[in-house]
């Protein structure tokens, strides 16, 4: 007897639709997986016969063929249990097949046939949902699988529940809440540093990729962490997409359907896979899980060159191609780049204060690992110096700029992008910031690319006031915060 | 395009008549480029890791006393050395460069355009032979040459410890005159300069002054000095600042600051330095 059970397997952030048959013949009693299917797959086998046993159901005692097609594609991962379990419990007619036709199944049981939740709960969601189906899963899933939207989920607790049927559509009441994370730092508690604060409200506000460069402990971490404080929460689409990328990395997708936006500070010592993905199976990095968010890179230029010249080309397409003999996987990295260094190997050149100890052709090498492409990529570009003892120390300092103000300004900016009629960004200039561009570009030997980043920060400074004119003042204060060229 | 070489010995016809005359002359010099512009001329070296203020310095001086016809001496590396050679050969002045290795090995290898247009219509010299690699102490025996060749050496910027005082003391051992910039009293970079002056340099303010140390009369041009115009430009040329500071100098608030010293920048009219502060170019 034969009968087959819909299923799906993880590919980049979709869910590619698998069809788990099973075939159970008189003969010889062996249990065989075929159909590409990695180590993982090919343990459901002793997986699914103790949770049958557990479940109180009946293993058959028989010739158990389980094929998972289209045979040529490979599958990876424990979300096969489940379907494979409910293939042979139909096909010996445990339970009635006609029950879970045009239904998706997906979950890792346990030896005690508790059904298990696996990584990308999501994908499998939107996929359904995709092919019309409703989606059969673990039970803990649901709270997450809720927020795709049209999709009807049963939660499985146990598989001993499906002798009495199908689970009902799980209905959720409560929409998780919304908010912005409370941030680890806020822009009041760095004390100085104005310059560098109006830098992170612009980069905020415009998604500007933003270098700080400064000797140890002049507060570059510090103001790179407070920029997370400063971005409003998730669109409806962006909340969606990250907890996708989560999900799929077998991370808590929560903050993201929280609407808070990815803030991932990786080690210097990540490889190229652990920044922009890879592995077998292919797995996001750490670009792709700040997708929609900000990717701080602390210390860059101690990153493997290798790692750093692989963000070069997902920067600017804002998604990762990973082609591998296998296939090629894309997963989205939307991302604003916040990258801090020190000037030099000892960290003090260009500081007033203590002298530099470097040589200038160590210098010169130390700033080029991260090398002319990259840095051309650094929209806004700012230097972080020790501030003054007496404004660090001095109780009744000026306030400065809060977070809450910078965050409303923030969203007030991005809003005013949003509703700005689409047109080219040149189309916004005024005749005197042409002008003030096209001299500073040839002066300063600009690639396109760097004036092209020029007139988008000079575009977020003018959202930033609300102003549909992108005036010269806007254009000399982008420039301002240009980057300086590489020695 | 392939320059000439030359090799010339000490006691023979040729050989550099000032050079000669110090306590510890080279044996042999070899060199790229024409031996006639072995002239006496003006030595002008300064710090490697030079500040706009010191290349500009170098650029200005330099610049100056080529269009005068002096031939500028120096030694190729980065910074003020090779913004001097460069101010010389712009001015269409001559220039000798003395390398630390053979004449025809780019070192600095950032220096290689600057050799290319002096071996071909100035000369490059060393007392290492073709083809020799740089060694750690042939720089500072190279120095003494360059003092040796000079009338007399004008420290443009310094440090401290500074490259450049060995070759004030070589100037001084071979009896020629040691000239130099002074700095701000804050600044870390002009320290060397500024303590050369305490030992008895002569502070060069203006090239009037230069042009009276080397004897040549006519002076026309003296060294650009700003027009305090602003409240703004005072501020900046008292010393460089960094934005903030900038804004709570002039009691302006942080976006006005930004953009007070982006459109002084995109003017020229002041610079920004690598470390991320502003002042006179």
């Amino acid at each position: 007897m034969q009968a087959s059970i819909t299923t799906a397997t993880l590919h980049g952030v979709d869910a590619v639709r698998v069809e788990v048959q099973a075939d159970v013949s008189p003969g010889l009693p062996i249990f065989g997986i075929v159909g590409l299917a990695d180590v993982a797959v090919q343990e459901a086998r002793d997986r699914v016969r103790a949770a049958l046993r557990a479940a109180g159901y009946e293993f058959p005692n028989a010739r158990v063929i389980v094929n998972l097609a289209p045979a040529p594609l490979r599958k990876h991962g424990t979300g096969f249990d489940l379907p494979i379990a409910l293939a042979v419990l139909c096909a010996t007619g445990q339970l009635p097949h006609k029950v879970f036709e045009s239904l998706s199944v997906v979950g890792e049981l346990g030896l005690d046939a508790r059904v298990r939740e696996v990584p990308g709960m999501l994908a499998h969601a939107i996929g359904a949902v995709s092919r019309g189906e409703n989606l059969l899963g673990p039970a803990a899933s649901a709270e997450v699988v809720a927020v795709v939207p049209g999709l009807g989920f049963h939660a499985l607790e146990h598989l001993s529940v499906l002798r009495g049927g199908l689970p009902a559509v799980f209905e959720t009441a409560v929409e998780p809440d919304r908010h912005s994370p409370r941030p680890p730092v806020r822009l009041e508690d760095v004390a100085g540093h104005e310059t560098a604060k109006r830098c992170l409200e612009v980069a905020a506000a415009g998604g500007h990729h933003i270098l700080l460069t400064g000797p140890p402990g002049s507060g570059k971490t510090l103001l790179a962490r407070a920029l997370a404080g400063l971005l409003p929460p998730l669109t409806d689409r962006e909340r969606l997409e990250s907890a996708l990328i989560y999900s799929v990395a077998g991370l808590d997708p929560m903050s993201a359907i929280e609407g808070i936006r990815p803030f991932r500070a990786p080690h210097h010592s990540c490889t190229v896979a652990g920044l922009v993905g890879g592995g077998t199976p292919p797995r996001p990095g750490e670009l792709s899980l700040a997708h929609n968010g900000v990717l701080f890179l602390d210390e860059v230029p101690q990153f493997a060159p290798a790692a750093l010249q692989a963000l070069r080309q997902p920067i600017e397409e804002g998604v990762v191609t990973l082609v591998r003999a296998s296939g090629a996987v894309r997963y989205p990295g939307k991302i604003t780049l916040a990258a801090a260094m020190n000037p030099c190997p000892c960290g003090y050149d260009g500081d007033p204060q203590r002298s530099c100890t470097c040589t200038e052709g160590a210098v010169h090498r130390y700033q080029s690992r991260i090398g002319g492409p990259l840095f051309d990529r650094m929209d806004i570009s700012i230097r972080v110096d020790r501030i003054d003892p007496a404004l660090l120390l001095d109780d009744e300092r000026p306030p400065g700029v809060s977070t809450d103000d910078v965050r409303e300004r923030v969203a007030a900016a991005r809003a005013y992008a949003m509703s700005r009629p689409p047109a080219s960004l040149r189309s916004w200039l005024a005749p005197a910031a042409r002008s003030t561009l096209e001299v500073a570009g040839r002066n300063a030997r600009l690639s396109g690319r760097a004036i092209t980043r020029l007139l988008r920060v000079a575009r977020t400074i003018a959202d930033l006031e609300c102003t549909e004119r992108v005036d010269e003042v806007h254009v000399i204060e982008a420039m301002a915060y240009r980057a300086w060229e590489v020695a | 395009m392939s320059a000439l070489r030359f090799i010339l010995e000490l006691g023979e016809p040729g050989y550099p008549q000032l050079l000669a005359e110090t306590p510890d002359p080279p044996k042999r010099l070899y060199g790229l480029g024409r031996p006639s512009a072995l002239r006496p001329g003006l030595a002008i070296i300064g710090s490697r890791k030079a500040t706009p203020y010191g290349l500009r310095c170098a650029r200005q001086f330099a610049g100056w006393a080529g269009s005068a016809g002096v031939t500028i001496i120096s030694g190729a590396a980065i910074g003020c050395d090779s913004e001097a050679h460069r101010a010389a050969l712009g001015a269409g002045g001559p220039s000798v460069a003395v390398l630390g290795c053979g004449p025809d090995v780019d070192y600095p290898r950032r220096s290689a355009d600057v050799l290319r247009m002096m071996r071909t219509e100035h000369a490059v010299i060393s007392e290492l032979p073709f083809g020799m690699q740089p060694t750690r102490w042939s720089f500072v025996r190279r120095n003494r040459i360059i003092a040796g060749l000079a009338r007399a050496v004008l420290v443009v910027e310094a440090g401290l410890p500074s490259g450049t005082f060995s070759t004030a003391d070589a100037a001084l051992d071979a009896g020629r005159d040691v000239l130099a910039v002074p700095g701000s009293i804050l600044s870390a970079e002009s320290r060397g300069a500024n303590r050369l002056i305490r030992q008895g340099a002569i502070p060069v303010t203006d090239i009037a002054e230069l042009a009276i140390t080397l004897g040549i009369e006519g002076v026309l041009s003296t060294v650009g000095e700003t027009d305090p115009k602003d409240a703004a430009m005072r501020a900046l040329a008292a010393d460089p600042l960094r934005p903030d500071d900038f804004a709570r100098t002039l009691g302006i608030d942080i976006v006005s600051a930004a953009r007070t010293l982006g459109r002084l920048e995109s003017s020229g009219a002041i610079v920004r330095y690598p470390d991320g502060r502003y002042g006179l170019g």
